[in-house]
C-alpha cells in the first residue's frame, strides 16, 4: 500500500494501491498542461507568496532551515536561480531567438521522480520548487520525518493567488502538479515501478541508497540527477586568523556545524588551521566560548543513546592519546577534538568537530576529491584565496564559501545547475516566427 | 608488585556473604578502595593523559558517579593495563560481535584470583556450596589453558568451582562451527537424570545450536533437579526478535525436571567476576564490591529511579587493568536501591539492550577518503 497526498483532496491521506492512480490523477487534472499554461513568473510570484506564508506560520517556522527556506523562496532569488540555470526565464515560455534564425525553449521534461533524505527536513522543498520552475510534474517520495511538513506547505499553496499581468494565478493549479507520496523503502516493486514512471529521477541521499534507485530499470528517456554522499570542511590561513573578528566568524562556524545535526553533506566535519600566532589550543578555547554560547541559545533537548555512545567513545580516543587534546561539554552537547594528524576524519556528527594545524595548503590538497562538496573558506589574501579555490575546484570540490553559510543550499549544487537538468532544450532553425 | 591497598577490606567484601549491605554504606566502603587503585592506574600513560585533561586528582573526595569512566570498546584500541607487563598471567578477550575487534584485558594473578573469588561469592547465593554435576552447553576447547582466555572459557572456568564433574555437550567442527557431540549427549541422559545438576552456556549457542538439535530428536532431557546459567549473544537473539520469555519456553520445552531454574546473568570480560544473575523478581542486582551507574545519555548525569540510560560498571576487583568505571553499550533501567522484595540489598536494575546502531543517513552518509570507483 502508499500513502499518497494529493491536491484533489486537500492533501490528506490516500491509500492507493498501484501508482498508475497517479498518472490517472495527473491525467484527469491534466496536470501539465495546467502547469504549463503558467508563465514562469506567475509560478515564481506564487511560490514567492507561498515563503511569505510559510514564513508567518508558527507551526512551520519554528523548524530548523525554515527561515532559509523562505529567504530562498523569495522572487529576487528564484529569478536569478532561472536566469543562471538557463540564462533568461522566458525560455519557459516560449521560443526566443537566440540569433538570426535560431530560437530555444526549455520544455518540461515531464513527469519527475523525487527521492527525498531524511537527513534536512526542508529538502523536499528545494527538490520540488526547481521541478516546478521548470513546469514539471512531480511524484516526491517523501521520508516519514517530513511528510507532516510537506502536507502542511502544499495546503497553504492550495489556496494561495498571485496577480499577474492582470490575471489571477492560483496555488492550486501548480499543486495540482504535485504528488507527495510515502511507503517503505524496502518495496522494490514500488521502488521500480515509480523509476519507471520517470522522465527524470532526482536522488537526494546517501551511498546506498543512490545506488539502490540508479540502478533501478528506467526509460530510456530518463535523466537521472544525483545529489549522493558528501564531506565538507573548512580551512582558514594564519592572516585571517589574526583578524579581530575572528570570534565573530567562529560564531558563524559553529552555526554551520549545529544544523540538521551536522548530518548534511555540507556540514563541516574538520577544521584546518594554517601555523601561526594563535595555537590551536587558543583556537579551541575561542570556539568552545562559542559552542558555549550557542548551546545556552539553542540546548540540545535529547540525544540518541547510540550517539551519545559515539561521542563518548570518540571522547575517549582523545582522552586517552597523550599525542591527542579535546575540549567538551560537560554533558553530549558539543565536543572539539583536536590533533595534528592531516586527514579527513570520520564524521561524528552532532556538534563533534576535529580541528587541526597544517603547515601550508599544500597538505590539504591531497586530501580532495570528487567527493568533496563543500569548504568554508576563511582566507585573507584575495590571490592566494583565488588559488586555493582555483586549485581544489580543480581537484573535486563543488562550492566555497565564507563559514555560517555552507549549509545554504544554492545553485549550483554539487558541481549542476538544477533547473538546467529539468529542462529539454529544442531548438528551431528557419524562418521566423514573428514574420509572415 | 602491583600491591591494592585496603586489601582486607576488599577481601572482606568480597568474601562477606553479598546484597547484605545498604548501598550507603557499601559506597562508604568502595571508595577509599577504588580511590588508591585510581592513584596507582596513572601509571598507564593513557590514564594519566585521560586524567590531567580533565584535571581528576584522585587523592581528592571523590563519590563513585565522578570516577572518569572508559568507554568498554576502548579495550580493543589501547592497552589499560595498570600493573607491570610481567605480572600479567593472561589476557582475557571478548566475544567482539559487534565490531569483529575483540577486547584484550590483562590479568595478573592478583586480579584473577579476585575475580575468582567473587565469581563463587555472588554465584554461591545461587547454586549454594555444595558441588554437581555441571553440564556446559559448549566445547571443552573454550577452557582449555592457554595465555589468552575467552568470555566463555573464563565462565566455565569461574563455575567449575561448583562442579563434581564437568560434561561438554559441544566439540568444534570445520573451525568455529559447533556441533552437539551426541556421545557426550548420550551419557549425560543416561547417567544424570536422576541427578541435581547445574547447566551452563551462552545464551546465543543455546538458542541457536543445543535447542535446535534437541528438538529435532524430539525428546526432553531428563534431570531431578537442575539450575540453567547462562549469559551473553542477547545481541543476536534480540536481531531475531527472541525474547527472554521465548528463549525460556523453549528451553522448558526440552528439559524435564521436579525443579527447574533459567537464570540469564549479565556480565562481561571486560568485568570478569562481577556478574549480575536474575533474581526471582527477574531483577538485577549489583554486588558489594562493585557499583552500578545508569547515566542519562543527554546529561551523563546519574538516572534516577525509573529512568533508563547508559549502564557504567564500576569494580574494585582488578589492580591490572582499569575495571574501576566501563561504560558499557548496554542500555538500562534503575529500578530502585535497597528495597527490591527478594530482599537483596543495594541498587538493582534491568538490562535493555544494546545502544542503537547509529547510521548517518542521506547526503553526509560518507567517509571522505573513499571516492566512487
Amino acid at each position: 500500500m502508499i500513502n499518497a497526498y494529493l491536491s484533489d483532496n486537500s492533501f490528506s491521506l490516500t491509500e492507493i494501491k498501484n501508482l498508475n492512480e497517479i498518472s490517472v490523477f495527473f491525467h484527469k487534472k491534466k496536470s501539465m498542461e495546467s502547469i504549463w499554461k503558467i508563465p514562469v513568473k506567475a509560478i515564481i510570484g506564487l511560490l514567492d507568496n507561498l515563503g511569505k506564508s510559510i514564513m508567518k506560520n508558527s507551526m512551520l517556522n519554528k523548524h530548523e532551515g525554515v527561515s532559509y527556506l523562505c529567504l530562498w523562496l523569495r522572487k529576487k532569488n528564484l529569478l536569478n536561480l532561472t536566469r543562471l540555470s538557463l540564462g533568461n526565464e522566458n525560455f519557459l515560455n516560449e521560443f526566443i531567438a537566440i540569433n538570426n534564425n535560431q530560437w530555444l525553449i526549455a520544455q518540461p521534461r515531464g513527469i519527475v521522480c523525487h527521492w527525498i533524505a531524511g537527513n534536512i527536513l526542508t529538502l523536499s522543498m528545494f527538490s520540488l520548487v526547481q521541478s516546478l520552475i521548470t513546469k514539471n510534474i512531480n511524484i516526491i517520495k517523501v521520508p516519514p520525518e517530513s511528510i507532516d511538513f510537506m502536507i502542511q506547505i502544499m495546503k497553504i499553496l492550495n489556496d494561495l493567488e498571485f496577480n499577474f499581468n492582470e490575471k489571477i494565478y492560483k496555488g492550486r493549479d501548480i499543486s495540482i502538479a504535485v504528488v507527495l507520496i510515502t511507503y517503505s523503502s524496502f518495496n522494490k516493486n514500488i521502488n521500480v515501478h515509480l523509476s519507471n514512471m520517470a522522465d527524470t529521477k532526482i536522488i537526494w541521499g546517501g551511498g546506498e541508497a543512490v545506488k539502490n534507485i540508479v540502478s533501478l530499470p528506467q526509460k530510456e528517456t530518463c535523466q537521472t540527477i544525483v545529489y549522493g554522499p558528501k564531506y565538507s570542511f573548512c580551512v582558514f590561513d594564519k592572516e585571517f586568523l589574526s583578524l579581530n573578528e575572528i570570534k565573530e566568524v567562529f560564531s558563524n562556524l559553529v552555526r554551520d556545524v549545529i544544523a540538521f545535526e551536522q548530518n548534511g553533506c555540507s556540514s563541516p566535519h574538520v577544521l584546518f588551521f594554517e601555523k601561526g600566532n594563535i595555537s590551536l589550543q587558543k583556537i579551541a578555547e575561542i570556539l568552545k566560548d562559542c559552542f558555549d554560547e550557542i548551546s545556552k541559545k539553542y540546548p540540545r533537548l535529547f540525544i540518541q543513546s547510540g550517539v551519545a555512545y559515539k561521542i563518548l567513545t570518540t571522547r575517549a580516543r582523545y582522552y586517552l592519546d597523550p599525542e591527542k587534546n579535546i575540549l567538551n561539554s560537560i554533558n553530549c552537547d558539543w565536543t572539539i577534538l583536536i590533533d595534528n594528524e592531516i586527514k579527513l576524519e570520520e564524521p561524528v556528527g552532532y556538534r563533534t568537530i576535529f580541528i587541526k594545524s597544517i603547515d601550508s595548503f599544500e597538505q590539504i590538497f591531497p586530501l580532495i576529491n570528487k567527493r568533496i562538496q563543500t569548504i568554508g573558506i576563511g582566507i585573507k589574501n584575495h590571490k592566494k584565496r583565488k588559488n586555493f579555490c582555483m586549485r581544489a575546484s580543480f581537484l573535486g570540490v563543488d562550492r566555497f564559501v565564507k563559514p555560517g553559510m555552507m549549509n545554504n543550499i544554492e545553485t549550483p549544487w554539487d558541481g549542476m545547475m538544477m533547473l538546467s537538468r529539468l529542462v529539454r532544450w529544442v531548438s528551431y532553425k528557419g524562418d521566423d516566427f514573428e514574420k509572415e | 608488585m602491583n600491591q591494592v591497598c585496603y586489601k582486607k577490606e576488599l577481601d572482606e567484601l568480597i568474601n562477606n556473604k553479598q546484597y547484605m549491605i545498604s548501598n550507603h554504606i557499601k559506597q562508604e566502603l568502595l571508595l577509599p578502595i577504588i580511590n588508591s587503585q585510581l592513584i596507582s592506574a596513572i601509571k598507564n600513560p593513557s590514564i594519566k593523559s585521560y586524567f590531567n585533561k580533565i584535571n581528576f586528582f584522585p587523592e581528592k573526595n571523590i563519590k563513585l558517579d565522578q570516577i572518569p569512566f572508559i568507554p568498554v570498546n576502548m579495550f580493543k584500541e589501547f592497552d589499560l593495563s595498570t600493573c607491570e607487563k610481567d605480572e600479567i598471567i593472561k589476557i582475557v578477550h571478548s566475544s567482539s560481535t559487534t565490531s569483529l575487534i575483540p577486547s584484550s584485558i590483562p590479568i595478573n594473578k592478583s586480579t584473577s584470583l579476585r575475580q575468582s573469588k567473587a565469581l563463587y561469592s555472588i554465584l554461591k547465593t545461587i547454586l549454594g556450596k555444595r558441588r554437581r554435576p555441571f553440564v556446559v552447553l559448549d566445547t571443552p576447547s573454550v577452557n582449555t589453558f592457554q595465555n589468552h582466555l575467552s568470555a566463555r572459557g573464563a565462565a566455565i572456568r569461574g563455575l567449575s568451582f561448583f562442579s563434581k564433574g564437568i560434561y561438554y555437550m559441544m566439540k568444534s567442527e570445520k573451525g568455529d562451527k559447533l556441533i552437539v557431540e551426541e556421545d557426550n549427549l548420550n551419557f549425560v541422559i543416561k547417567e544424570l537424570h536422576d541427578s541435581d545438576v547445574f547447566i551452563f552456556g551462552f545464551t546465543y549457542i543455546i538458542w541457536s545450536v543445543f535447542i535446535p538439535f534437541i528438538l529435532k530428536l524430539k525428546i526432553r532431557i531428563q534431570f531431578k533437579k537442575v539450575i540453567i546459567l547462562h549469559s551473553g549473544g542477547w545481541k543476536k537473539l534480540n536481531d531475531q526478535r527472541v525474547t527472554k520469555q521465548e528463549f525460556n519456553k523453549k528451553l522448558e520445552s526440552i528439559i524435564e525436571s521436579e525443579s527447574l531454574e533459567i537464570i540469564d546473568f549479565y556480565g562481561m570480560a571486560e568485568q570478569m567476576g562481577v556478574i549480575f544473575p536474575d533474581c526471582k523478581y527477574l531483577n538485577k542486582h549489583v554486588p558489594d564490591f562493585a557499583e552500578i551507574i545508569i547515566r542519562d545519555p543527554l546529561s551523563l548525569k546519574e538516572c534516577s529511579i525509573g529512568q533508563s540510560g547508559l549502564i557504567e560498571i564500576i569494580s574494585a576487583l582488578s589492580d591490572s587493568y582499569y575495571s574501576q568505571a566501563i561504560l558499557t553499550d548496554d542500555l538500562g533501567i534503575m529500578l530502585g536501591v535497597d528495597n527490591c522484595p527478594c530482599g537483596k540489598k543495594g541498587k538493582y536494575f534491568k538490562l535493555l539492550s544494546r545502544v542503537e546502531q547509529i547510521e548517518i543517513r542521506g547526503c553526509g552518509d560518507t567517509y571522505a577518503s573513499k571516492e566512487y570507483e
